[in-house]
């Protein structure tokens, strides 16, 4: 508590401290609300700056860009259906609908609260336990456990979205194939990729996303106007009430430890997180049939998850020198323009450093909940704005983003085309979110399999040595056979598509 | 057996064509790697086949399924099924981003993009001329300045004289 204290007045005595936190707040949440432009763009643009600030200033930016920017995204993955990164992409499952309904207000308010409570939680724990959970995280998961972990994550999201399972599993393959684009993961041989030099290095997921999200609702939204069935949506300001959080208690602290543990292990992050405690609401839900058509839990788990996951991503960071994703990674370099090393010596040479972060993650997170406050009752409006001239806003913020990625113009082409072939899809019954989903983890499920093949010499009875990844693989498969047996044997349906 | 309708044919016989192709191009790839025995063509082969006999499976639903019975996994039911034809309104709304797309690199982002927002709002119904033309205009505006001038994001310029030039000359003013 007293490092905590120290950190904090550390923290608040400098005046260019202050600016830098409230810069990268602010900064953070603005860009993590553009499509494309992520925090992982102004990461890198800031990136060169960082070495003239003091080393505890450079690296409390980052983790306060890290915080507010995981939030800054849910704002138009609600109101517009574009995730600002794929860690909110789940947030649009139930979001948008939500919108659609005339709720907008509710689901950013859950999204601001949720958002701030899973990065407290997060922090609280940080600070309380960064040594031991690294360490144990890093012993108990390897490639096996992260294979079977991807495996349980495909086989919960094939049931999410679609009309009927199959169309589940189809979405899901379609985006694992999506992924198989480009280089193998193992000897770097070539893949569909045509002789393109452009494929070589595979179908970039930003834009791939923002085809499949935006461009495809502006498509559908287009459709029906053109039809004549076009509803605008009714603005709305209400937050939701303290009674309908607390019927949620345990969603939330659900998703705080599955987005926890997710953001501890390298490599996996907020994204799997989010998509995690997604599909773990849907699991444990007496009503699942409803996810996907604006339910407030569906935000609620989403964005609780992703930002727990920023906290946790810290531990291994800190602790063991290990980033756990691409702004983790910019961290990292940020630690060595300053001539350190971010690792277990950290906490004995640079113990003032460590703490501001964490206070500066804190403080972050209660900003979130007084500045998201403020911008649920201000950005809701847009929302008035008729649909026919926020389409082509939409569409060129997309094309910016797409093409901002990589500053290739095929990018922007792989967007159109991603948003039309959603379009046809979501016409004829496929999830989005399988397709974002198996995309995003197909490169990850192989790499970890092919590591753990070679790391059990190929001997399935190696796997019984891994009692968390066997774990792990036995609910999968259960998911599965629990899917198949209500398709074989359900007497009535439990739902049908028009509900 | 219920009778499928022809959009229900067409995807059926894309996902088969689909993954017939898909599986035929990893001899492309099948070779061997020393230290991974299952080589590069091992995952994508294992995916292919579960897609074929998800698309198999829901060919098998659509035929035997009776006309109300919807039994799918609890956890679905966002989506709807519609194979109505689409009309050529909405054709044109959907190339029209493909063709700004195709056409960005050569002439560029500054020149391309007015003319795109004008035929976009045009398609979706906007006949007033004050409106397509400021509304248009704004839009490209806002957006430019904000990533050209205040986040420096690289817009394509064009290639083909005349266009590039105009397009550097607009970034040169801006920044």
């Amino acid at each position: 508590m007293a490092e905590f204290i120290q950190g904090t007045m550390t923290l608040f005595s400098d005046l260019t401290s202050v600016m830098i936190f409230v810069g990268g707040l602010l900064g953070g949440m603005l860009f993590g609300a553009i499509p494309g432009v992520s925090m992982l763009t102004l990461g890198a643009i800031i990136l060169p700056f960082t070495g003239s600030m003091a080393p505890a200033d450079a690296i409390m930016l980052y983790s306060v860009i890290y915080c507010s920017g995981v939030f800054g995204g849910a704002i138009t993955a609600i109101l517009f259906n574009i995730p600002g990164a794929p860690e909110n992409a789940p947030t649009a499952f139930d979001g948008y609908p939500m919108t659609q309904k005339g709720l907008a207000g509710k689901a950013v308010g859950a999204a601001v609260l949720c958002s701030a409570l899973g990065g407290l939680a997060s922090a609280i724990l940080m600070m309380s336990a960064t040594p031991i959970i690294a360490n144990w995280a890093i012993s108990a998961f390897g490639p096996p456990e992260i294979f079977a972990l991807v495996f349980f994550g495909i086989a919960v999201a094939s049931s999410v979205g679609s009309a009927t399972i199959w169309k589940g599993w189809l979405s899901v393959g379609l985006g694992l194939m999506i992924a198989m684009v480009g280089l193998d993961p193992v000897a770097g041989l070539e893949r569909y990729n045509f002789g393109s030099t452009y494929l070589m290095a595979g179908i970039h997921f930003i834009p791939t996303i923002l085809g499949f999200f935006a461009v495809s609702e502006v498509l559908i939204q287009a459709e029906k106007r053109a039809a004549g069935t076009y509803k605008a949506p009714k603005v709305n300001l209400d937050f939701p009430s303290f009674g309908e959080f607390w019927k949620l208690k345990i969603a939330v602290l659900r998703s705080m430890v599955i987005g926890f543990f997710a953001g501890i292990l390298p490599g996996i992050g907020a994204t799997l997180a989010a998509f995690m405690g997604y599909n773990e609401a849907v699991r444990w839900s007496k009503t699942p049939h409803l996810f996907g058509k604006g339910q407030l839990e569906g935000v609620v788990s989403s964005e609780t998850a992703n930002n727990a996951a920023t906290g946790a991503a810290m531990i291994p960071l800190l602790a063991l020198g290990l980033p756990g994703g691409a702004l983790t990674a910019m961290m990292i370099g940020v630690f060595q323009m300053h001539n350190m090393e971010p690792g277990p010596l950290v906490f004995m040479n640079s113990k003032d450093l460590v703490w501001v972060v964490f206070s500066a993650m804190f403080f972050a997170n209660i900003s979130i909940l007084l500045l998201g406050w403020l911008q649920t009752k201000t950005v809701v409006h847009l929302l008035r704005i008729p649909f026919h001239f926020l389409a082509p806003v939409i569409l060129l913020l997309a094309t910016i983003g797409a093409y901002a990625v990589r500053s290739l113009g095929t990018d922007i082409l792989i967007m159109f085309a991603a948003g039309i072939m959603g379009f046809f899809l979501r016409r004829s019954g496929y999830s989005i979110a399988g397709i974002v989903l198996g995309l995003i983890l197909g490169k990850i499920g192989e790499q970890n399999f092919a590591q753990a093949s070679q790391m059990l010499h190929y001997d399935i009875m190696g796997w019984t040595d891994r009692p968390i990844a066997v774990g792990l693989l036995i609910f999968g498969v259960i998911t599965f056979l629990a899917q198949f047996y209500r398709l074989v044997f359900a007497k009535k349906p439990s739902f049908s598509i028009d509900d | 057996m219920r009778k499928l309708v022809p959009g229900q044919w067409i995807e059926f016989s894309f996902w088969f064509v689909f993954t017939g192709i898909a599986f035929a191009l990893t001899f492309d790839f099948d070779r061997e790697i020393d230290m991974y025995r299952y080589g590069a063509a091992g995952w994508p082969r294992v995916v292919i086949v579960i897609v074929f006999l998800a698309a198999l499976g829901q060919l098998l639903q659509s035929l035997f399924q009776k006309e109300t019975d919807t039994s799918q996994s609890s956890a679905s039911a966002i989506a709807e099924e519609r194979h109505d034809p689409i009309g050529p309104q909405m054709w044109l709304i959907m190339l029209t981003p493909v063709a700004y797309a195709l056409f960005i690199e050569e002439l560029g982002y500054y020149v391309l993009t007015p003319i795109f927002l004008i035929a976009y709002l045009y398609l979706t119904g906007e006949r007033r001329l004050k409106w397509l033309l400021g509304v248009s205009l704004g839009i490209f505006l806002v957006l430019t300045i904000l990533f050209t001038k205040f986040l420096y994001v690289g817009l394509p310029t064009g290639n083909v004289p005349g266009f590039y030039d105009f397009g550097s000359w607009i970034v040169q003013i801006l920044q």
